[in-house]
C-alpha cells in the first residue's frame, strides 16, 4: 500500500471509528459522503422517492446501531448499501395494504436522441413486473455500481450465482425494452 | 434488438438517469444534520440495561440476581397454585395492552398511556412486523439476517424471553405475518410452489405446512368465533377472487368469483370478517366510474350491497371492523378537478355500519404512506402508521397524538384480558 492510499485508509478507519463512538461530526461526514448512493438505490428498489427517503432514514439509524460490528472501514460504502437496499425491499413489503398512487416520473433528458436511449417510464414500469429481489439486484449493480462479488457477500450468494441471476435479469428487460 | 453487450450499456445508463430522480433538490447538509439529529441525539433504548450493568459490581449483580431468582420462583408457584392467568377472547373487545414497535431495526414494545418502553429483540439483523397472539402473551416477527430476499419468522414472549425461529429455513417474499385464534400456529404468506401460498408454522419451532401453494394467496383472515375458515383474496389465471377454505387448507369454494378488472393491484383486497363472523366488509374497484368502494356482504357470499359512500372520493378502501363490529376504519383519497389525486387530504373516516350515521374523518392531514391503522382492542382508540410516526387518533374526529417512539412499523396493538 502506498503511503497515500495508507493514510486514506487510516482517515477512514478514523472516520468509522469516531462515527461509532457518536462523534457528530465524523457521523455527518459518513452521511455527506453515502446517503445519495443509499437514496438511489432505495428509490430504483422502491420507485417511490419519499418510501426511498423513509427507508434511507431507517438505515442511517440500522447502521448508526450496528455500525462498530463493521469490521473493515474500507467496505462502509458496500455496507451502507446494502443496508439502504434491505431496508427498501422491508419497506416494499410494509406497502402491501396501501393504494399506491402512482405518479409519472418526468423524463429526465429522454427527449435527447430518443431512439438510442431507454426511456425512464419504461424502466419504471419494467421494474414494477420485478420481484423486490430482483429489483435489489439491479439497484445493487447498476445504481449502487457494486460488482458481482460484493453483490454476492450480500446476498449469501456465489458470484457466479449473482452472474447469472443478472444474466437472466438482463435478458427479461432485453425482450422488454429494446424496442429499436 | 441491440446485442447484450450495448443493451447492458444502454440499461445502466437509463439506471443512472432513473436514479438520478431520486437525488434532485437533494440539501445534502441539511440531510446530514437530520440524520444527526435523528440516530446520534436519539437515546439507545438498550442503554438502561448497559447502564445498570456498568455501575454495579459483578458480585453484587449475582448476588442480587439469585435474590430476585428465587422471589421470582416463589411467586410463580404462588400464582400457579392460586390461578392461572386470564386470557382475552381471540375475537371482540377486550382491554388495551402494549404497542409493538421496530425501531433501528430491533423490536420492542411500549405503553402508549405511560410511556414506557422496552426491548423485545434486538442483535444481528432486522426485526420488523409485529403481530400479538391473540391471548396477548407473545409476538410474532419477520426477522431479516441480511439482504438475500429470505427472511425468517421468530416467535418470542412479550418480555422478550425464548425467542424461537419457527420457520425451519429462510422463506422467500414472506409478505404476511399473523396468528391463529388458538395463538399456537402463525399464518404466512411466502413463495411455495411458484405462487404465495398459504402456511401454518406451529409457535413452538414444530414444523411448518402449505395449506394453499396454486394460487397467489393476499392477506388471509380467519372467521369468528372459531376460527374453522380462511377466507383471502387470491389471483388466479382468471383474474382476483374471495376465496374461503377449512381451518385445515381443504374445501376450497369462492364467495367471489374471479374476474377480470381494470385495477388488479387493489380489487377485492383485504375482506374482513366482522367480529361474530357473520358479515363480511370488502373494496371493490368499479370499472365504469373507475372508483373504490366499501361493500359489505354476508359471510357465505350472499346479500352484498355497497356502503354509503364520499362522491369525492376516487378511493375507498381498507375497510377494518371495530371491536363491537358497528363501525368500519376506512382509508381515502380524493381527486382534485384535473383529475389528479389529492394530497395533504384526511385520509381516515370511520363509518357507520348502520348505514344512516355519516361518517366521520379523523387525523390530520397526511401525505402518503399514512395507510395502515388498526382499532385499540377497546375500540376507543386508532393506531396509524406510517412517515417514521405513529399516530393515535380518535374514532369521534376528536384531537390525535403522536406515540411517544418513532417508528414505522405495521401496527400491532395488544389484546388484554378484560380488567
Amino acid at each position: 500500500m502506498t503511503n497515500r492510499a495508507s493514510d486514506q485508509a487510516h482517515a477512514l478507519d478514523s472516520i468509522v471509528g469516531r462515527a461509532a463512538a457518536g462523534e457528530e461530526r465524523a457521523f455527518a461526514t459518513l452521511v455527506r459522503a453515502h446517503h445519495e448512493s443509499m437514496l438511489r438505490v432505495a428509490f430504483v428498489i422502491t420507485g417511490d422517492r419519499e418510501v426511498a427517503a423513509d427507508a434511507v432514514q431507517t438505515a442511517w439509524s440500522v447502521a448508526w446501531r450496528r455500525l462498530g460490528t463493521l469490521r473493515d472501514a474500507s467496505a462502509i460504502k458496500t455496507w451502507l448499501v446494502a443496508i439502504a437496499a434491505n431496508e427498501a425491499r422491508l419497506s416494499l413489503r410494509r406497502q402491501r395494504r396501501r393504494a399506491v398512487v402512482e405518479l409519472a416520473i418526468t423524463p429526465n433528458g429522454d427527449t435527447d436522441d430518443p431512439g438510442r436511449r431507454i426511456a425512464i417510464v419504461d424502466l419504471q414500469r419494467a421494474m414494477r413486473g420485478l420481484s423486490a429481489n430482483d429489483r435489489m439486484l439491479l439497484a445493487l449493480r447498476f445504481a449502487a455500481g457494486l460488482e458481482s462479488a460484493e453483490i454476492a457477500g450480500h446476498l449469501q450468494l456465489s458470484a457466479s450465482g449473482v452472474r447469472s441471476r443478472l444474466a437472466r435479469l438482463l435478458e427479461r428487460l432485453r425482450r422488454e425494452l429494446d424496442h429499436v | 434488438m441491440s446485442d447484450p453487450t450495448t443493451f447492458e450499456r444502454r440499461l445502466a445508463d437509463a439506471f443512472t438517469r432513473y436514479a438520478d430522480t431520486a437525488v434532485l433538490d437533494v440539501d445534502i447538509d441539511e440531510i446530514a444534520t437530520t440524520m444527526v439529529a435523528l440516530t446520534l441525539r436519539s437515546p439507545r433504548r438498550d442503554g438502561v440495561v448497559a447502564g445498570l450493568a456498568s455501575r454495579w459490581p459483578r458480585r453484587t449483580l449475582v448476588t442480587v440476581g439469585l435474590l430476585v431468582t428465587l422471589l421470582a420462583a416463589v411467586l410463580a408457584a404462588a400464582l400457579i397454585v392460586g390461578s392461572h392467568r386470564r386470557v382475552p377472547l381471540p375475537f371482540g373487545p377486550a382491554a388495551n395492552g402494549l404497542i409493538a414497535f421496530d425501531s433501528g431495526g430491533d423490536m420492542y414494545v411500549g405503553d402508549p398511556v405511560t410511556g414506557q418502553s422496552h426491548l423485545v429483540l434486538g442483535g444481528p439483523g432486522t426485526q420488523s412486523d409485529p403481530a400479538f397472539s391473540p391471548d396477548g402473551s407473545h409476538l410474532a416477527l419477520i426477522q431479516s439476517t441480511s439482504v438475500s430476499g429470505k427472511d425468517d419468522v421468530v416467535v418470542v414472549g412479550v418480555d422478550g424471553s425464548n425467542p424461537t425461529v419457527v420457520t425451519p429455513r429462510p422463506l422467500t417474499n414472506l409478505t404476511w405475518l399473523d396468528w391463529t385464534p388458538d395463538s399456537r400456529q402463525v399464518v404466512l404468506v411466502a413463495a411455495v410452489g411458484g405462487h404465495q401460498g398459504l402456511l401454518l408454522a406451529d409457535a413452538t419451532g414444530a414444523g411448518i405446512r402449505t395449506l394453499v401453494n396454486d394460487v397467489d394467496v393476499d392477506i388471509p383472515v380467519f372467521r369468528p368465533p372459531d376460527g374453522g375458515e380462511i377466507m383471502f383474496r387470491a389471483d388466479t389465471p382468471n383474474g382476483s377472487g374471495i376465496f374461503v377454505v377449512d381451518a385445515d387448507g381443504s374445501h376450497r369454494r369462492a364467495l367471489i368469483a374471479p374476474a377480470a378488472t381494470t385495477n388488479p393491484q387493489f380489487d377485492l383486497r383485504s375482506p374482513q370478517y366482522s367480529p361474530d363472523g357473520g358479515r363480511i366488509a370488502y373494496m371493490a374497484w368499479d370499472d365504469v366510474r373507475r372508483v373504490m368502494r366499501i361493500f359489505a356482504m354476508n359471510a357465505d357470499g350472499s346479500g352484498a350491497h355497497q356502503l354509503a359512500s364520499d362522491p369525492q372520493a376516487w378511493f375507498e378502501g381498507w375497510p377494518i371492523w371495530s371491536p363491537d363490529g358497528t363501525r368500519l376504519i376506512e382509508t381515502r383519497q380524493f381527486y382534485d378537478g384535473s383529475g389528479h389525486p389529492l394530497d395533504n387530504t384526511r385520509p381516515y373516516a370511520v363509518a357507520w355500519v348502520d348505514g344512516r350515521t355519516p361518517a366521520v374523518e379523523t387525523g390530520p392531514p397526511m401525505t402518503t404512506g399514512f395507510q395502515h391503522a388498526a382499532w385499540s382492542p377497546d375500540g376507543t382508540e386508532i393506531l396509524v402508521q406510517g412517515n417514521d410516526q405513529q399516530l393515535i387518533l380518535d374514532p369521534s374526529g376528536g384531537p390525535w397524538h403522536a406515540t411517544p417512539w418513532t417508528s414505522n412499523a405495521y401496527p400491532a396493538w395488544q389484546r388484554d384480558a378484560p380488567r
